[in-house]
């Protein structure tokens, strides 16, 4: 945890400064904010780095962080389409989902949405011969805020529904016992205008989830929330 | 602009995780205190077990349970323990027995591995329920024991029932050894000791295990202890600012500062750790996980002076060193006349021969190897395989009849599918 607030406050300093005067929505580039869309394309692509319970990995608390691709397509005014994957090459995931976005007043604006996602993975090193794979489904409800300053705050909920999850250790299938409904995550980001026309997003993002995709290889019996805090850092192309 | 970047930081604080822990339950029971409540006699015992069908509490435990006793020496004393495996949620009850006239009392707890739920269990076999007959030594048959009782929550007064009735012995026809990590389970999972600790040794039986794995590492001044991780850390050992490797300190310093985060035990010497298996549990079996590259004589020495100690009490046991790396090979194989030595190689079958294991020690995610554990069999050699802990493979592997052993986190579970074995 201390690793992460030192790099928030890295980054932060390394922000430039920003006038106090309004900047209009539509000079704004945002991924997570969800006001309408008024790009036809947005594109983010950063890292996510989670720490692991101790009680699924033991020794080993910090992973590989993921690269991090997020997209957003504009359909209509309050209709998008959200495509994301993280990877790590072992263990990846892919979500796409609509969302509908919507401006409530001037500075603030909400979202629905429900992404569906696909994880997979695969070992063959060190005593595993495994693959997994599986589907969880992420619907989500969004929250943001536009301050005076060219900052867009928002926070985002998310349920995490677990549909299946298979593995095979070299032919032997192996039996997962999930709980469909596996838990939450809750997020909140910071995006302003970076340098250039980029724009940089921070994010915080507290899971709390029986299964989470990144431990499929653990095969563990816990029927319990875990704790997965995350740092997310994006550069909005 | 910092103040946004403030609401950030503040998250980071605030959000955290719940703290889970289980409490064994207090398992007072007036009745079962009474002066006129005595010991059960070891014929009593021996006859008090085998595969129950489980009546009420089938919807929190299952529909069979197996029922099998173990036992704990300290010093001249000894206590029995009647240890309940069930399915569901890899639950067990965990109980004492008394004899009350012609009635059997059982008190005790119970517990779900999967979670965290516990709570107290009190048990009767009345003398028409069987209880005269176990007490007099009568032939029964299929039904004619009956044990029924209540279950309740954490240290709430139990009232749940439960009932199980007698079904048939124990299965016995194929022998396996269930070998539980770390000494007796993973502190992840909450047991009433630290892993790798003396104190949890003597609770495997009671949890069904038959032998104990346990990670030895070797101390600054060369002592062999029992310790997992790498490093000192907040997952193992109560904080208290010491960092880094075992290995980077003395076994005195680690018996000052250190504490391990169950109960505050101290890191056992493998010294210790043997004599608990040898003088205080039924335990046989003994897997030394070697985490350390060294020279692996001292090692050897104790390793044959407890099984020594052990042959001259009449009590079988055996003791091998774990191979779990080509460097811990060499040093094994470096020794004088190593094909002697007890091992279990967990490298490829070619290493396990060379070394002359007598056990191969694939792990579980390598999938079932057939061809490899017949080969071994054909060389006289056993396989247990590691560490099993998801229960429907444990049950698929078992039932392969290919493996001599399991090592998991959860014996309970392997002893119920174990000895439910038709």
């Amino acid at each position: 945890m201390k690793k992460y607030t030192l790099l928030f406050i890295l980054l932060s300093s390394l922000l430039p400064s920003v006038t106090a005067q309004e900047v209009p929505i539509d000079n704004l580039k945002f991924i997570y904010y969800p006001h309408p869309l008024i790009r036809k394309w947005t594109t983010s692509v950063g890292i996510i780095a989670t720490t692991m319970p101790y009680e699924i990995t033991e020794e080993l608390h910090y992973r590989i962080p993921a690269i991090d691709v997020y997209t957003v397509h504009r359909i209509t005014d309050h209709f998008s389409i959200d495509a994301r994957g993280s990877i790590q090459g072992v263990q990846n995931i892919f979500t796409i989902g609509p969302k509908w976005n919507v401006k409530l007043t001037d500075r603030v604006a909400g979202s629905l949405g429900y992404d569906v996602g696909y994880w997979f993975g695969f070992i063959n090193a060190e005593g595993f011969k495994t693959t997994g794979h599986g589907w969880q489904n992420f619907p989500n409800l969004s929250l943001g805020y536009r301050f005076n300053k060219a900052i867009l705050l928002t926070f985002r909920a998310e349920s995490i529904i677990t549909l299946n999850i298979k593995a095979i250790a070299d032919q032997t299938p192996i039996t997962h016992n999930y709980s469909r409904l596996s838990g939450s995550s809750y997020t909140i980001t910071l995006e302003q205008p970076f340098y250039g026309n980029k724009s940089l997003t921070l994010g915080f993002s507290a899971i709390y989830s029986k299964f989470f995709w990144q431990t499929w290889s653990a095969f563990t019996n816990f029927d319990r929330d875990f704790f997965y805090p995350q740092l997310i850092v994006g550069l909005i192309l | 602009m910092k103040n946004y970047y403030s609401i950030l930081l503040l998250l980071l604080f605030v959000a955290c995780r719940k703290q889970y822990d289980v409490a064994l339950p207090d398992q007072r029971w007036d009745l079962f205190e009474s002066a006129n409540a005595v010991a059960l006699k070891d014929t009593v015992r021996n006859k008090l077990q085998g595969v129950f069908a489980i009546g009420a509490g089938a919807t929190d435990f299952g529909s069979l349970a197996a029922l099998k006793w173990s036992y704990n020496v300290n010093g001249t004393d000894t206590t029995y323990y009647l240890s309940v495996f069930c399915e569901t949620d890899v639950s067990y009850f965990i109980m004492q027995g008394k004899r009350l006239d012609s009635s059997i009392l059982l008190n005790g707890y119970w517990r779900k591995m999967t979670g965290t739920s516990t709570g107290k269990a009190r048990l009767t076999i009345s003398a028409a329920n069987g209880g005269r007959k176990l007490l007099t030594g009568a032939v029964f048959n299929s039904g004619d024991i009956v044990i029924d009782g209540v279950y309740g929550n954490g240290d709430e007064v139990p009232t749940a029932p439960i009932r199980f009735q007698y079904a048939r012995p124990l299965y016995n026809a194929r022998p396996l050894e269930i070998v539980v990590h770390r000494g007796g389970g993973q502190t992840a999972d909450l047991l009433p000791a630290s892993e790798n600790s003396a104190q949890i040794i003597q609770w495997a039986s009671r949890f069904g295990a038959t032998g104990v794995e346990i990670d030895v590492r070797l101390t600054r001044d060369g002592v062999p202890i029992l310790y997992h991780d790498d490093n000192l850390s907040e997952r193992l050992i109560v904080k208290n600012g010491l960092i880094g490797p075992v290995e980077d300190y003395t076994y005195d310093q680690l018996n000052t500062m250190v504490r391990l985060i169950r109960n505050n035990e101290r890191i056992p010497t493998l010294r210790e750790a043997l004599q608990t298996v040898v003088y205080s549990t039924p335990l046989k079996y003994v897997w030394l996980d070697t985490k350390f590259h060294g020279n692996m004589q001292l090692m050897r020495d104790i390793q044959q002076e407890y099984m020594q100690r052990a042959a001259a009490l009449g009590k079988p046991l055996e003791i091998t060193i774990g191979i779990p790396d080509e460097t811990v090979f060499n040093n094994l194989t470096a020794l004088p006349n190593y094909q002697n030595i007890p091992s279990v190689c967990e490298l490829d079958v070619d290493f396990t021969q060379r070394a002359n294991s007598g056990i191969w020690g694939p792990r579980w995610t390598l999938g079932i190897q057939t061809d490899k554990i017949n080969l071994m069999h054909s060389q006289g050699r056993r396989a247990f395989v590691w560490t099993l802990d998801v229960p429907e493979n444990i049950k698929q592997y078992m039932y392969t009849n290919l493996y001599d052993g399991i090592l998991t986190d959860y014996p309970s579970i392997v002893a119920f599918y174990h000895y439910v074995r038709p």
